[in-house]
């Protein structure tokens, strides 16, 4: 018969560390942490085989002393925090005193430190939670912690380790924050002896450009500020979108988390500047006051909750939508797609896709038109004029899509309340309490956007609609507005069924492809297209046109290098 | 020497006759061939075929020979394997009357080659000269492919030193002498130690040094060489004049790109001899002997090989004034702040090809017309460089700034209008020179291609008229233009056509009237080809009245390549920007060794602090275990202030380095060539050379002199060197001692003033005893010798042994060496009062009775 027993003193130990160190990631991820709070200038990984054989981060932080080794690897030990207080104000990255004793209850964990004052260094081993004899060592000032046979006690826990790229993958995707969060700070990562990342200290945009990749050309940074919060950062241009959420990064006073409503509301921001289903390239950073946010959620402490979300939601829209009506943006791209595609001779129509790897950067120039030249239609398809500074190729049907669907848009704004129809004969619309009180809050504005609509108790009469909404079910719009005002989204004027409906609008009405246009409707097509305000994607994010400077032309007929 | 009957072989061996010493490429149609000898030698050192055919009367000549396309390629291998080649081209078209005539256009040897195949793009290609007079003796230094030049002169007395240090640190592939000279054993012999640098007499020697300062008065066009520096110098004249004298012979023209001569580093930079260049590993490992892993390995991050060349010469050039050192650190240090500029202007530079090699072929007429597209390029990614750092404030960056010239726009221009983008490699063949340069050439390619258009013309209108399908218009050089028409419609050619040729399944015909066409279209070929030959050669003369220009704007890319260089070092190795100057102090914080730590794990690599000053940290007497790192630290200390005075950041958390004139580093393990020398006797002269020139100013490194003799006199000799050091009034040389021989460390209680101890740190509370790698103050008691042996494997019976020998030693040297210092300390201080009232009194103005009262001073003294 099996019988209850209180688990070993070890037992609880491993159980307990299960909850922070799960795998090298976590390992590297509290090593970095702890040397970052140690107030370091440079922090060097080292790691064999995706982290399973060997962690080492070294720091030039302030250092232990001695006698401190010993405490530093017991549960429940930290200098981090002294009182209950300092919980609420939480400063620096660990606090638990966890991480440490949990790494040497599950691996060898060589903890070698100098202080700045001392000359010689000391170093303690703790294999599977056994202490070993401090001894000396000749170090620069600051901490250097190896971790080497993780979960070899443990064959279990080991079994669940994935391959080598898969756990340096996972290392980098929490290292890489902490990278992009800390410019001040001097990275470097090192696996199987190879560079991974080799960064000194810099501003934040250099941080970005060597870890990302990503220049500043192709980044909008922002800084937006009410009474209480700052939201800063880096918007991506739209072409850096792609199929994963990987280069997004959110730092709430300077701890990376993740939060799907804060990057939903970024890509909602940036509206038909996104083909569907992409992600857009984000760094922000949310300064709150620290007594609003609670990063003890859990032992890992990748996730943040704070007060007020709605609030902090609505800032970010704003300066998301602001950053982006500031850059007023075109497709530029540079030669190398178009080699491929003339390597390859087929004449598919361009892709967007094809063009996104190679499109960069997205900037702003004014675009004279040649007058005299005369505009070229190739295949009844594409337009090709001579610029100021090159040539432009233009999809007709995308660039008078776009030209009408802004039209419409335009119109739509300036009409909205004066196209009114009457709906006969009247409809209610039966919602539920909480849609209901939301749309009752919101009133006014329904009417200011033309809706004449009385309010019963839980049902509403619908009177009158903006004649863009006319026929439509009103059940399902109603709800979708009710729905926007719920998930705290400031109810759009534009809602994706207007959208759809003006997108749907603009391209039916709009220029085919394959339609032969003559000289003069060409001119006119870029005239207005170029006068109009957003004239880089169509409404379904395709691009319009794709312009090539001449240094572009001359790199692909290889007339510079 | 054979005889010949034909004339051919009679007129290579009258050729062969005037290049007695080089290998002849006499060139055949296609073909360079080597004969006799020359060919036997080709041969076996191209791994080529030897071939003997038949010359007529001649009977059997052993020839080889190589493509001419593919010379270069060969020729690299001859002049690396030491020989030089005269180049013998045929200077008339082969006609049926008489023999071609034949001349050597150039002399290709190691030290003068010019081509690419044959050079180290980021080294230099020194050719030396060295003319040994009575008192004096002069040297030249030039690379004809860069145009650089330099000369120096040194007392006859120590040539060789002085020699040897040049020869180390610009590696000469060619040294040329008098023929008197080359007569000399002792000469011969001292040349012979360096296996890379040739040896060649200069016969016309005389022709061109007779009058030495007349001859570089003209070349330079100078009205006095003071200048140069050299006005007084009659040797360096000498070897100067002697240099451009070869070099004019060799490459048979004016060489107007050879710059005017500055003078090797003497005064102007910090001097490093051989045994400092070599024990600190600065462009080759003393172990491996390679570059990899030594500091010019590490430090060289530049982009072009303009700044390639320039960083070897900065590292042997360190500069001696605080103002010039502050200009470059100053640059560094923007440049190290604004890391987009420094990636984008570092991506710019890349893209810039070796001008001054280009230049310096087209000076000598090498050059081809894609080069000059290159060079075009290049110019203009000068100008962009310039563009982006016109904006920086350092001094530095403004003055290279400036010498890339606004005019090299007009060439940039100029070349842009002249030549057509994708020329051909061969202007003879035209192809070369854009429209709308010379109306002659216009017309002529419009004629050329209205006279091809007339023959499609032709080829389509003969076609319908005769029905023949199948009728085309070809060419080939032997026939020239021709209709083709294939068997099955032969029956239908036309009376007019003229057969002139039957194939399997076709015939080729001429008409007239084709002929006639044919003939315009190859007049107009040739006209073209002798046109665009003329017109290259005017752009070119054109483009060498930029030569200065473009010079300067080289160098001024080379040294703002290695400034961003250094910046990147700065920050991707994290380095710091030391202090120079400030005071008469070393004081490093936590400095590395700059190529030890690349080699270790990312900061693994222990640091360690320095301090030394004039006064009371004048030598540091640093003993330790071995392998502690007794040597890393004091080569740290040494490549620390050297790279701080080349104008580099260092590898130390804060630095504050004074200004010295010379580092020595004497150290046990050396390379130096010269036979015949022990190992101690290497020791003692360069420890004597250390004494004799160490100023104040100096830093020395000594480490473990006299441990190649017996214990006694190692330590007596050591004893000696570091109380010399310290107790010579005039100079007080900032030193590091490292020694194992620990009776040393009371010298400390000697000269408090002057010694301070300091050990390598080991914890020996361990079994194997720690490495600490950690200097610290005071002496240490033991060498751990045992230790080490025992972790080298050394036998146990043996390491025992040793441990109680140890023991006993050590108990009896106790007893003995006890009473050193206290006697020690009133001998020195005794002797040294002596000495110092003997300087001091006049003799001349002392009586007899104060003579022997001062006697009598003296000798309760001592």
């Amino acid at each position: 018969m099996i019988r209850i027993k209180e688990l070993s003193a070890d037992l609880k130990a491993q159980i307990a560390a299960g909850q922070v160190i799960e795998n090298p990631a976590s390992v590297v991820k509290e090593l970095v942490e702890n040397a970052l709070d140690a107030g370091a200038t440079a922090i060097d990984i080292i790691l064999e085989k995706g982290g399973t054989h060997r962690i080492t981060v070294a720091d030039n932080g302030c250092g232990m002393y001695s006698e401190e080794l010993s405490l530093a690897v017991q549960p429940q030990s930290t200098s981090k925090i002294a009182t209950v207080e300092d919980l609420a104000q939480l400063l620096s990255f660990g606090f638990r005193g966890e991480a440490l004793a949990s790494m040497a209850t599950v691996a060898a964990v060589t903890l070698a430190s100098r202080v700045a004052e001392e000359k010689i260094g000391s170093q303690l081993t703790v294999t599977q939670g056994k202490l070993g004899a401090v001894t000396q060592v000749g170090m620069s000032p600051g901490t250097s912690v190896t971790v080497t046979k993780l979960f070899e006690a443990t064959p279990a826990r080991k079994k669940f380790l994935k391959s080598e790229a898969t756990e340096q993958k996972k290392i980098l995707s929490v290292v890489v924050p902490l990278i992009l969060v800390h410019p001040e700070v001097a990275f470097s990562l090192i696996h199987n002896t190879k560079t991974v990342i080799d960064v000194p200290a810099q501003t934040p945009e250099e941080r970005i450009a060597a870890v990302l990749r990503l220049h500043s050309g192709v980044l909008f940074p922002f800084e937006y500020s009410d009474q209480h919060y700052t939201v800063a950062g880096f918007l991506g241009a739209p072409q850096l979108a792609n199929k994963g959420s990987h280069r997004q990064f959110l730092f709430i006073n300077g701890r990376p988390t993740h939060r799907s409503d804060l990057a939903k509301v970024v890509k909602d921001a940036y509206g038909t500047l996104l083909e569907p289903r992409s992600f857009p390239v984000f760094i922000l950073y949310l300064t709150l006051p620290q007594e609003m946010v609670d990063v003890n959620v859990n032992p890992k402490k990748d996730t943040v909750t704070f007060y007020n979300e709605t609030a902090v939601r609505t800032l970010v829209q704003q300066a998301v939508v602001e950053v982006l009506e500031r850059e007023d943006l075109h497709y530029t791209s540079h030669g190398q797609g178009f080699e491929a595609l003339l390597r390859t001779k087929t004449m598919e129509p361009v892709t967007a896709s094809v063009l996104r790897s190679d499109i960069d950067p997205w900037t702003v120039k004014d675009f004279s038109l040649d007058d005299s030249a005369e505009i070229l239609q190739v295949h009844n398809l594409y337009l090709i004029a001579q610029t100021s500074h090159g040539i432009v190729i233009i999809d007709q049907h995308a660039a008078h899509e776009r030209i009408l669907y802004q039209q419409f848009l335009e119109a739509f704004e300036a009409k909205k309340s004066q196209l009114v129809t009457k709906v006969r004969p009247q409809v209610t619309v039966t919602l539920s309490t909480e849609e209901f009180a939301a749309l009752s809050e919101k009133q006014a504005i329904l009417q200011e956007m033309g809706f004449l609509l009385q309010f019963l108790g839980d049902a509403i009469k619908v009177k009158a609609v903006p004649t863009l909404f006319s026929g439509r079910n009103f059940t399902e719009l109603f709800s979708e507005f009710a729905a926007d005002l719920l998930s705290d989204r400031e109810i759009s004027e534009l809602d994706s069924t207007t959208h759809r409906t003006l997108a749907f609008l603009a391209c039916r009405t709009a220029i085919k492809a394959g339609e032969p246009l003559a000289q003069d409707e060409r001119r006119r097509l870029l005239e207005k297209l170029f006068s109009t305000k957003t004239q880089f994607t169509c409404p379904h994010g395709r691009p319009v046109y794709i312009d090539l400077e001449m240094h572009d032309l001359h790199k692909l007929f290889k007339r510079i290098l | 020497m054979r005889e010949f009957q034909t004339p051919m072989m009679q007129q290579y061996l009258e050729i062969k006759r005037q290049y007695p010493d080089c290998l002849l490429f006499f060139r055949l149609g296609d073909f360079y061939e080597l004969f006799l000898e020359d060919a036997e030698l080709g041969a076996r050192v191209l791994g080529i075929t030897l071939t003997a055919r038949p010359r007529g009367k001649d009977g059997h000549v052993p020839m080889a020979g190589v493509p001419f396309h593919a010379a270069d390629s060969y020729l690299a291998k001859l002049v690396a394997a030491g020989y030089k080649v005269a180049i013998c081209e045929q200077m008339s078209e082969p006609n049926k009357k008489g023999i071609v005539e034949r001349e050597v256009v150039r002399v290709v040897t190691p030290g003068t080659v010019m081509s690419d195949a044959s050079l180290h793009a980021r080294k230099n290609n020194y050719v030396c000269a060295v003319s040994i007079g009575k008192k004096w003796v002069g040297c030249a230094l030039a690379d004809i492919s860069t145009g650089s030049f330099y000369t120096s002169e040194f007392p006859v007395a120590t040539w060789k030193k002085e020699l040897d240090t040049i020869i180390l640190t610009y590696e000469p592939r060619e040294v040329i002498l008098a023929k008197d000279d080359y007569a000399q054993y002792e000469v011969i012999s001292f040349f012979t130690d360096y296996q890379d640098c040739n040896l060649t007499v200069f016969h016309e020697w005389e022709q061109y040094t007779t009058d030495a300062r007349s001859y570089l008065k003209e070349h330079f066009k100078v009205a006095t060489l003071s200048g140069f520096g050299i006005e007084k110098k009659i040797q360096a004249q000498v070897a100067a004049a002697a240099l451009l004298g070869y070099v004019t012979t060799t490459q048979k023209t004016t060489v107007v790109h050879l710059q005017a001569p500055g003078q090797l580093a003497a005064g102007h930079a910090v001097v490093l001899d051989r045994s400092t260049i070599s024990n600190l590993e600065l462009f080759k490992t003393i172990r491996e002997g390679g570059a990899k892993g030594s500091l010019l390995d590490t430090l060289d991050t530049t982009k072009s090989a303009l700044g390639a060349r320039m960083v070897r010469r900065w590292i042997v050039e360190p500069l001696v004034t605080k103002k010039a050192i502050g200009r470059r650190l100053q640059a560094v240090e923007e440049l190290a702040q604004n890391q987009q500029l420094r990636e984008k202007t570092q991506k710019t530079i890349s893209q810039i090809h070796d001008v001054e090699r280009s230049i310096s072929r087209f000076s000598v007429g090498l050059g081809i017309p894609p080069e000059l597209i290159r060079l075009k390029h290049s110019l203009a990614h000068m100008l962009e460089v310039k563009t982006n750092l016109e904006t920086c404030a350092a001094a530095h960056i403004q003055e290279s700034c400036e010498g890339l010239s606004e005019q090299l726009s007009e060439l940039v221009t100029y070349l842009d209008t002249h030549l057509l983008e994708d020329p051909r490699v061969d202007v003879k063949k035209g192809g070369v020179i854009a429209r709308g340069i010379s109306k002659e050439l216009d017309e002529l390619y419009a004629l050329k291609k209205g006279d091809t258009d007339w023959i499609l013309e032709f080829e389509k209108t003969e076609r319908e008229k005769t029905g023949i399908t199948s009728l085309k218009v070809k060419s080939n050089k032997v026939f020239g233009y021709y209709i083709e028409v294939s068997k099955s419609y032969v029956h239908l050619v036309p009376g007019e056509y003229d057969r002139k040729q039957t194939l399997v399944n076709g015939e080729r015909f001429i008409t007239p009237e084709l002929k006639k066409y044919e003939e315009r279209i190859v007049t107009a070929e040739e006209k073209i080809e002798t046109l665009e030959v003329a017109l290259f050669a005017e752009v070119v003369e054109k483009v060498l009245t930029y030569l200065v220009v473009m010079q300067t704007a080289a160098v001024s890319i080379a040294e703002l390549d290695c400034l961003l260089a250094f910046a990147q070092n700065a920050v991707e190795k994290r380095y710091c920007k030391p202090v120079v100057g400030l005071s008469d102090e070393i004081k490093i914080t936590a400095g590395r060794h700059p190529v030890v730590e690349t080699i270790q794990e990312r900061g693994q690599f222990v640091p360690n602090d320095t301090f030394l000053n004039a006064s009371d940290h004048q030598l540091l007497l640093i003993t330790g275990p071995n392998m502690a790192g007794k040597s890393v630290y004091m080569r740290q200390v040494a490549l620390i202030v050297l790279l701080a005075h080349i104008g580099s950041f260092v590898p130390a958390r804060e630095a504050q380095i004074s200004v010295v004139d010379r580092i020595f580093v004497r150290s046990g393990a050396s390379d130096f060539i010269t036979s015949g020398m022990s190992t101690f006797m290497v020791e003692m002269v360069e420890a004597a050379t250390i004494l004799r020139h160490a100023t104040s100013k100096s830093l020395i490194i000594m480490d473990e002199i006299g441990r190649g003799t017996s214990t006694y006199d190692g330590i007596s000799i050591a004893w000696a060197i570091a109380e010399y050091l310290v107790s010579s009034t005039d100079s007080k040389p900032k030193t590091l001692f490292a020694t194992h021989y620990h009776e040393l460390q009371q010298l400390e209680k000697v000269f408090k003033k002057s010694i301070k101890n300091v050990h390598v740190a080991i914890d020996d509370t361990t079994d194997p005893p720690t490495f600490l790698h950690t200097v610290l103050e005071g002496g240490a008691s033991h060498s751990f010798g045992v230790a080490v042996a025992k972790m080298a494997g050394v036998p146990p019976e043996v390491t025992k042994r040793a441990e109680v020998l140890l023991v006993e030693l050590e108990a009896q040297a106790a007893q003995t060496v006890s009473v050193v210092p206290s006697d020690l300390d009133t001998k020195v201080s005794g002797v040294s009062e002596v000495v110092r009232i003997l300087k001091t009194t006049d003799l001349d103005s002392c009586t007899p009775l104060e003579a022997l009262q001062l006697l009598e001073e003296l000798k309760k003294k001592v």
